[in-house]
C-alpha cells in the first residue's frame, strides 16, 4: 500500500511536470533550451517505474543519478549564459 | 500563478512535509517503533527471498511446458522401444551388493541361529526374497543345490538340477566353488514359460554361517528393461542442446505406464526401469510420477536423493505430454540440483551476524544448509513454533498469528523469526535472527541514532522559520538593494549573504562547494558506519549534485531580475537540502535495513519541488 501511494504521487508529479514543461516549451518556442528539464522529467518517470525493484546498488541507478547530474550542470551553464 | 501564491502554497506543502518528518522523528525516539522497523525489515526480507524462489520454480515450469510442446519430444514418445540387456546387468549388480550386505549383517547379528530357525524367520525371508525389476527376484540356495528361499513356494525344497535348467545349475556350481558367478540363462517358471534371465550369485562365507552353504541368487528378467530404439544423431544433438540451454541435471521421458524410455544420464538403478516397480516405489521420482499420473498437470516435487554420493539433493518437475488429438503420450521429467535455491537462502545480506534463512519440506525435514552445518539434510526434523505457524498458513496467510515473532529455534535459542510458505512444492522458508543481536543494541548507539533524528529535526525547523520569516516580510528586503535599518535580523543576514556571494567567481564557488561537500560527507558518515564503510554508490552522485546545486545557489545572487532569482535560489536550495538529507538517511538504512517510505516521500518531493522551481526561474531567464 505504501509503495502504491508513493508510486501514484510520483506519477502525478512527474506527469504534471512534463505537461507543464511542454506548455512552456511551446509558448516560448525554444525547445532545445528546455531539453535538460525534459530529460530530468523522463529520468523521474523511469525512477518511479523502478520503485518495485531495489536499485540502490544497481548500475541502472548510477546511470540515472549521473544523467541527472549532467543535466543539472547543463542547466547551470545555460543560466549563466542567458543571464550574462 | 503569482509568485506570492505559489510560495504560499509551497510553504503549506513544506510544513506538511516537515510535520511528517517531525512526527516520525518523535516515533523513532521510542523503542517500540525501532522494534517494529526491525520486524518489518525481517518480514520483507523473508517475502523477497520466498518470491525469488517462487520465481525460480515458475521459470522452470515454463521451461518444462515449453519442452513438453516440442515436436521432437512428442515424436520420441511415438518411437518403438527395444530391450537393453546392459540395464538388466546394472540393476542386478547394484541390488546383489545390497541384498548380500543385508543378509550378511543379519547373520552377523544372529551368530547362533540355525538353518531351520532361519527358514522360519519372517524378517530373514523378507531379506532373502526381494523383488527386482517387474518380475525378477532374489533367492537363496543351500547344500546340494537345494532351494531354501524362493518367490514361488512350489520351488522351495527342490534342487535346481530337478528343475531342469542346466545353465542356472552351472552358475550355482561355479559360485559354490569360487564364491561368485554371474551370467545369462534360460529359466522356466511354474507357468511353464521359459524366459531369458540374468543373475548374479554370491556365496555367504563359511565363517559367517557354517551349518550349510548359502548362495544368494539375484536374478531379473531381461525383457523388463527397455529403452527407445535408434535415436538419430539430430535428435541426440537436440537433446544435448536442451540440456545446455536449460541447465537441468537430467531429463527423463516416461511412458504412460511408468517405463523410463529415455534418460539423459547414465544413472545406476534408474535407466530402463519402471517407476512403479516395487524396487523403485520409495524413490522420489516414483512418488512424483504417482502424483502427476493422477493429476495430469505440471508439478514440482522434492527434494530427494537420486543416488549415493550426490552433492546436491534434486527436485523433479514433471508434466504430461499429449499428441495433436489430446491423447496422452507419456510424461516428461526434468530434475534440477538444489544449488540455485541454496544460493538464494545462503545470501547473508540483511541478516546481521547471527541471522540465517533455511528451508524445510512438508514433513518438516531440513532441506537447505544451516549456518553452522551441524545438521543432516533430509534427516533432521526442524520442530519449532516458527515451522508450525508456517504450515498452518495454508490459504489464510498470517491471519492466525503475527508474521514476525519471537520463538525458540531448533537449538532452543530465542530468535526473532519470520516465515513464508510455498504452495508447490509445499515447503517453508524460515528466517531467524537471534533476539540479542536485533534488540539489545548498546544504549549509547541507540541514543546516538535518536540524536541524529533530533539533529535533522532542528535543521528542518530552522529552515521553516527562515522561509516563513521571508514570506511575512513580503520580500521587502529582496526588493531593496541596500540594508535598511528596522528590519529583522534574518532579513539583514540574508542581505549580507547576498553581498558576500555576489563577489564569488566560478572557481571560488566550486572550491567552496567542494570543501563543504567533503566536510559534510565525513561528518555525516561519522555518525553511522564511518566513511570507510559508506554507501559510496549512493553518496558520490549525491555529493556531486550538492556541489552543482550549491554553485547554482551562489550564482543565483547575481541574477538581476527579482522573480527568476528567487525561484532559482529556492529551487537550488531545495535540491541541496534533499541531497543533504539523503546521505544520512541512506547511511541509516545501511545499518537498520529498509526505512519507511513515509520518510522517503517528503525528502524525494523536496527534490521534485527544487527542479520545478528552477524550471520556473529558468523560464523567466530565457524569456
Amino acid at each position: 500500500m505504501n509503495l502504491l501511494i508513493y508510486f501514484m504521487l510520483n506519477l502525478i508529479f512527474v506527469l504534471s511536470f512534463i505537461w507543464y514543461l511542454t506548455i512552456i516549451m511551446l509558448q516560448i518556442k525554444k525547445i532545445i533550451v528546455f531539453l535538460p528539464f525534459f530529460i530530468i522529467g523522463i529520468l523521474y518517470l523511469m525512477q518511479s517505474s523502478f520503485i518495485y525493484y531495489s536499485l540502490y546498488l544497481n548500475f541502472v541507478w548510477l546511470v540515472i543519478e549521473l544523467t541527472f547530474l549532467i543535466n543539472l550542470i547543463w542547466i547551470f551553464i545555460l543560466i549563466r549564459r542567458k543571464n550574462a | 500563478m503569482k509568485l506570492g501564491n505559489l510560495l504560499f502554497s509551497f510553504l503549506f506543502f513544506l510544513i506538511l512535509i516537515f510535520g511528517s518528518l517531525f512526527f516520525y522523528s518523535l516515533n523513532y525516539l521510542e523503542d517500540g517503533y525501532f522494534n517494529q522497523e526491525v520486524k518489518n525489515n525481517l518480514e520483507s526480507l523473508t517475502n523477497i527471498r520466498a518470491e525469488r524462489i517462487n520465481n525460480y520454480f515458475d521459470e522452470r515450469k515454463e521451461d518444462l511446458i515449453f519442452i513438453s510442446e516440442s515436436d521432437k519430444i512428442k515424436s520420441l514418445f511415438k518411437q518403438n522401444t527395444v530391450i537393453n540387456e546392459s540395464f538388466a546387468i546394472n540393476d542386478v549388480n547394484y541390488h546383489s551388493k545390497i541384498i548380500f550386505k543385508e543378509v550378511e549383517n543379519f547373520l552377523k547379528f544372529h551368530p547362533k541361529i540355525t538353518l531351520k530357525e532361519l527358514q522360519e524367520n519372517n524378517e530373514f525371508k523378507n531379506l532373502a526374497v526381494q523383488s527386482l525389476g517387474n518380475q525378477g527376484y532374489s533367492a537363496i540356495a543351500g547344500n546340494n543345490n537345494l532351494i531354501l528361499f524362493h518367490k514361488y513356494d512350489s520351488f522351495i525344497g527342490k534342487t535346481i538340477f530337478s528343475l531342469g535348467n542346466p545353465e542356472a545349475l552351472n552358475l550355482v556350481n561355479f559360485a559354490r566353488i569360487t564364491g561368485e558367478s554371474q551370467g545369462f540363462f534360460n529359466w522356466t517358471d511354474p507357468d511353464n514359460i521359459t524366459r531369458k534371465k540374468y543373475g548374479k550369485l554370491i556365496r555367504i562365507p563359511s565363517e559367517i554361517f557354517n551349518e550349510s552353504i548359502l548362495i544368494i541368487v539375484v536374478t531379473t528378467y531381461v525383457e523388463d528393461y527397455k529403452e527407445l530404439s535408434n535415436i538419430n544423431l539430430e535428435t541426440q544433438n537436440y537433446l544435448t542442446d536442451l540440456k545446455n540451454s536449460y541447465d537441468f541435471y537430467n531429463l527423463n521421458l516416461i511412458s504412460p505406464n511408468g517405463d523410463i524410455i529415455y534418460c539423459n544420464k547414465q544413472i545406476v538403478d534408474h535407466n530402463g526401469e519402471n517407476l512403479l516397480w516395487n524396487e523403485n516405489l520409495e524413490d522420489g521420482d516414483s512418488n512424483h510420477f504417482k502424483i502427476v499420473q493422477k493429476d495430469l498437470k505440471p508439478s514440482v516435487f522434492g527434494p530427494f536423493i537420486t543416488s549415493y554420493g550426490d552433492i546436491y539433493p534434486k527436485i523433479s518437475l514433471m508434466n504430461p505430454v499429449y499428441d495433436e488429438n489430446k491423447n496422452l503420450l507419456g510424461f516428461i521429467d526434468l530434475t534440477y540440483d538444489l544449488q540455485k535455491i541454496w544460493g538464494i537462502t545462503e545470501e547473508k545480506s540483511g541478516l546481521g551476524e547471527t541471522g540465517e534463512i533455511y528451508l524445510v519440506d512438508s514433513e518438516g525435514l531440513l532441506i537447505s544448509k544451516l549456518k553452522n552445518n551441524d545438521y543432516n539434510l533430509l534427516i533432521q526434523s526442524i520442530e519449532s513454533e516458527n515451522t508450525d505457524r508456517c504450515f498452518e498458513m495454508d490459504n489464510l496467510g498470517h491471519m492466525k498469528h503475527f508474521p514476525v515473532d519471537i520463538f525458540l529455534n531448533y537449538n532452543g535459542e530465542a530468535v526473532l523469526g519470520a516465515h513464508s510458505e510455498f504452495s508447490d512444492p509445499k515447503w517453508c522458508l524460515l528466517a531467524e535472527i537471534e533476539t540479542q543481536e536485533v534488540f539489545d543494541i548498546p544504549k549509547a548507539e541507540k541514543e546516538f541514532k535518536n540524536n541524529i533524528f533530533l539533529f535533522l529535526l532542528i535543521i528542518s525547523l530552522l529552515i521553516i522559520s527562515l522561509i516563513i520569516q521571508i514570506y511575512f516580510n513580503k520580500f521587502i528586503i529582496l526588493r531593496k538593494k541596500n540594508l535598511i535599518s528596522g528590519y529583522s535580523l534574518i532579513d539583514n543576514l540574508f542581505l549580507k549573504l547576498k553581498d558576500f556571494f555576489i563577489k564569488f567567481k566560478l572557481l571560488h564557488s566550486i572550491l567552496f562547494a567542494l570543501i563543504f561537500a567533503i566536510f559534510y560527507f565525513f561528518v555525516s558518515t561519522l555518525f553511522f558506519n564511518g566513511w570507510q564503510n559508506a554507501k559510496f554508490y549512493d553518496d558520490i552522485p549525491d555529493l556531486l549534485v550538492i556541489i552543482v546545486s550549491f554553485m547554482t545557489l551562489i550564482y543565483s545572487f547575481r541574477i538581476d531580475k527579482f522573480k527568476p532569482r528567487n525561484f532559482i535560489q529556492f529551487g537550488s536550495l531545495f535540491i541541496l537540502l534533499q541531497r543533504l538529507l539523503e546521505i544520512p538517511l541512506q547511511e541509516y538504512q545501511a545499518i537498520a535495513g529498509t526505512l519507511s517510505l513515509f520518510i522517503w516521500i517528503p525528502v524525494i518531493f523536496l527534490g521534485y519541488l527544487g527542479i520545478l522551481f528552477i524550471l520556473l526561474g529558468f523560464k523567466e531567464v530565457v524569456k
